[in-house]
């Protein structure tokens, strides 16, 4: 039969059994809530940081046609330019045929004059 | 955005192997406007590879054709795909599931229709592992969109592209049995935007019998590559590299070690050795009214030791008249103009050359300034570009203003007119002259605000006298009235404080021009001749 010293000592150990146990299940309450806590942030910031990523590509992908925009206006730019040369190149040289066939016709004295008209040549 | 619908082309020859899982990863694609065309390109193993995809039954639409190469078989598809977008799988690749929805979510956001989409991929083996991916750097991309292609970097089957745009330009090169994809995508380059999807949206599968590692496929790979050498010009090179040069060195680099190209590489090579020395060369001249001088500076541009191949001339048309033609080709450009600005854009407008220098009579070259000039911006990749300068016999050190100098740039600018070089490239940008109000130091700092300025500290002009100085009025109230400048107070505090100096008692107002003012030195920015 248990002593009444052995049973004080074993309440004892209960109570203190059972005040470890509250505490232990008051922090792992604190746990799981700041746990809980932690993977609702977490989840959050995986959506802002998904939501940032594909703000991102979309802005990259906005820079890069714009660059193509620009780089391709220079490109066209060129050939415009050089079209304009050539133009006024062929103007140049159907004014000086012009000028040199009135100069024959002054010269033979023919009444029917040839004319190459230059004028709204370059387009 | 409307129509929505996605034709996948799986061309395919003696594939029964791979096309089951090929067709499959189509099937598989969550977009649900999706249409799937198999060619069967004369296959010749015993209906092997038609009854795969027979297998199938109407879930896909199957072709046939004599055996006559990939890009008929593509055209085939395209000739009766009924989707408005296009994409192309090789039967022995896979498509990730989201591969389609992902594109053409991004091509309803873009709205245009003349964009190719192309993207990351996963390597896999023959028996369908992973064994590597290819991420290609999205910003850097971003930046130089045209790089994809001259890095070699587009996969034909991560492209989503609008149908009509590939028939536009004239369909796939059935004259190129194994490039006719890079043949199309340089066609492209000049048609369309090239626009990175930075996810794997492919898996590429790397096996011993596949077509691009035979012999006539690797030649006419060489070929290929040695015809964008030879065919891409000077300002898409510089739009690319910064120069045709760099370009050169670049794309030697590439296929000497990324590619099985040697023989190109150094093809490369060679020309980049001479690719500076070969650049055509315009120079700029502003005549004056003051006809002497203006045959002096004429003179000292035709006794350069690398004459241009051009002079432009501009300016008043009765001094024109008198300097009529010359030695060197001479293009005239009379005009009663008296903005400066105007003039500079009328002569660019006429010149020819990759480089373009400008020089205002009475300021005169010194005979290696072309030369010199044009052989550091090519070797740097550099669009603009000045020098020190001469001025009473002794040096204005003015070329050690160089490298990233913005916004510096806004509140000191050195650069003197008659120092300057640029590349054409960067007038065809529409940066330069366009104000023909503004003052010439304006045209600089739009130039510093998107790239680096080529800082020369040798002497390469002598100048009569220096107009920088004397721009730092007009430039200060042209920087207040800048939407886009007038936010760096700090710089242009320095500009109110260099022009409160200059307009000290006893000194003319700076912008009567002040022919004692010298620019006030300072140390580089970016190094000497520092440059992109």
């Amino acid at each position: 039969m248990t002593s009444a010293t052995d049973c004080e000592a074993i309440q004892a150990l209960l109570r203190e059994t059972q005040r470890r146990l509250a505490v232990a299940d008051h922090r792992l309450a604190i746990l799981e809530s700041s746990n809980r806590t932690a993977v609702r942030a977490m989840r959050r910031f995986l959506q802002d940081r998904e939501r940032l990523v594909a703000e991102r590509e979309a802005a990259l992908i906005q820079v890069s046609i714009a660059v193509g925009d620009r780089q391709r206006t220079m490109v066209l730019n060129d050939h415009l330019l050089a079209t304009l040369r050539d133009g006024e190149k062929a103007h140049a040289r159907l004014e000086d045929e012009n000028r040199h066939l009135r100069r024959q016709v002054a010269e033979s004295g023919s009444s029917s004059a040839l004319t190459v008209d230059a004028s709204g040549f370059t387009s | 955005m409307g129509d929505r619908s996605v034709t996948i082309a799986i061309p395919v020859h003696n594939g029964a192997n791979y096309l089951g899982e090929a067709i499959e990863s189509a099937l598989c694609q969550s977009h649900p406007e999706t249409e799937i065309i198999v060619v069967d390109d004369g296959s010749d193993d015993d209906g092997q590879t038609l009854a795969v995809a027979r297998a199938f039954g109407d879930r896909i639409r199957t072709l046939q054709q004599p055996n006559m190469g990939v890009a008929v078989a593509l055209n085939t598809a395209l000739a009766h795909a009924s989707g408005r977008l296009f994409s192309w799988l090789s039967h022995d690749d896979l498509f990730e599931p989201g591969k389609t929805e992902r594109q053409v979510r991004i091509l309803d956001t873009l709205d245009r229709e003349d964009v190719c989409l192309f993207s990351d991929l996963s390597w896999i083996d023959a028996a369908g592992c992973i064994t590597g991916e290819q991420r290609l750097d999205p910003a850097a991309l971003a930046l130089n969109p045209r790089l994809a292609f001259y890095e070699g970097l587009i996969n034909g089957c991560t492209i989503l592209i609008a149908r009509d745009l590939l028939l536009r330009v004239g369909g796939f090169d059935t004259r190129y049995p194994y490039t006719q994809d890079y043949r199309m995508w340089w066609r492209l380059t000049r048609e369309a935007h090239f626009v990175h999807v930075p996810h794997c949206l492919l898996r590429s599968r790397l096996h011993p019998d596949q077509g691009s590692h035979r012999r006539d496929a690797l030649s006419e790979n060489s070929a290929f590559w040695s015809d964008v050498l030879d065919e891409t010009s000077e300002v898409e090179a510089a739009v690319v590299d910064g120069s045709r040069e760099r370009f050169l060195r670049r794309t030697g680099g590439f296929l000497r070690y990324r590619s099985p190209n040697r023989r190109v590489a150094d093809q490369a090579d060679r020309m980049a050795r001479s690719c500076a020395a070969e650049a055509s060369v315009s120079v700029v001249i502003d005549v004056g009214t003051d006809l002497e001088a203006a045959r002096r500076t004429i003179d000292s541009v035709e006794g350069q030791t690398r004459p241009p191949d051009e002079m432009i001339l501009v300016g008043d048309p009765s001094v024109l008249t008198v300097l009529g033609r010359g030695g060197c080709d001479r293009v005239l450009r009379p005009t009663p103009e008296p903005r400066l600005p105007a003039r500079l854009r009328l002569g660019l407008t006429a010149a020819r050359g990759a480089y373009v220098a400008l020089l205002m009579a009475p300021d005169v070259f010194v005979p290696e300034k072309i030369a010199r000039q044009v052989a550091r911006m090519s070797a740097l990749g550099c669009l603009a570009s000045h020098s020190s300068y001469r001025r009473g016999g002794e040096t204005v050190a003015t070329g050690s203003f160089g490298g990233r100098v913005y916004p510096e740039i806004v509140g000191e600018c050195h650069v003197e007119i008659s120092t300057v070089m640029i590349q054409r490239v960067l007038f065809l940008s529409g940066l330069l002259f366009m104000d023909e109000d503004a003052p010439l130091a304006s045209n600089w700092i739009e130039a510093a605000a998107r790239h680096e300025w080529l800082g020369l500290e040798e002497p390469l002009s002598v100048i009569e006298t220096p107009r920088a100085p004397a721009e730092m009025a007009p430039l200060l109230t042209w920087l207040r009235a800048s939407a886009e400048y007038r936010h760096h107070a700090a710089q242009i505090g320095r500009l109110e404080s260099r022009l409160a100096g200059t307009l000290t008692p006893g000194t003319r107002r700076a912008d009567e021009g002040d022919p004692d003012a010298s620019p006030p030195m300072r140390a580089s920015l970016g190094g000497s001749d520092a440059a992109a």
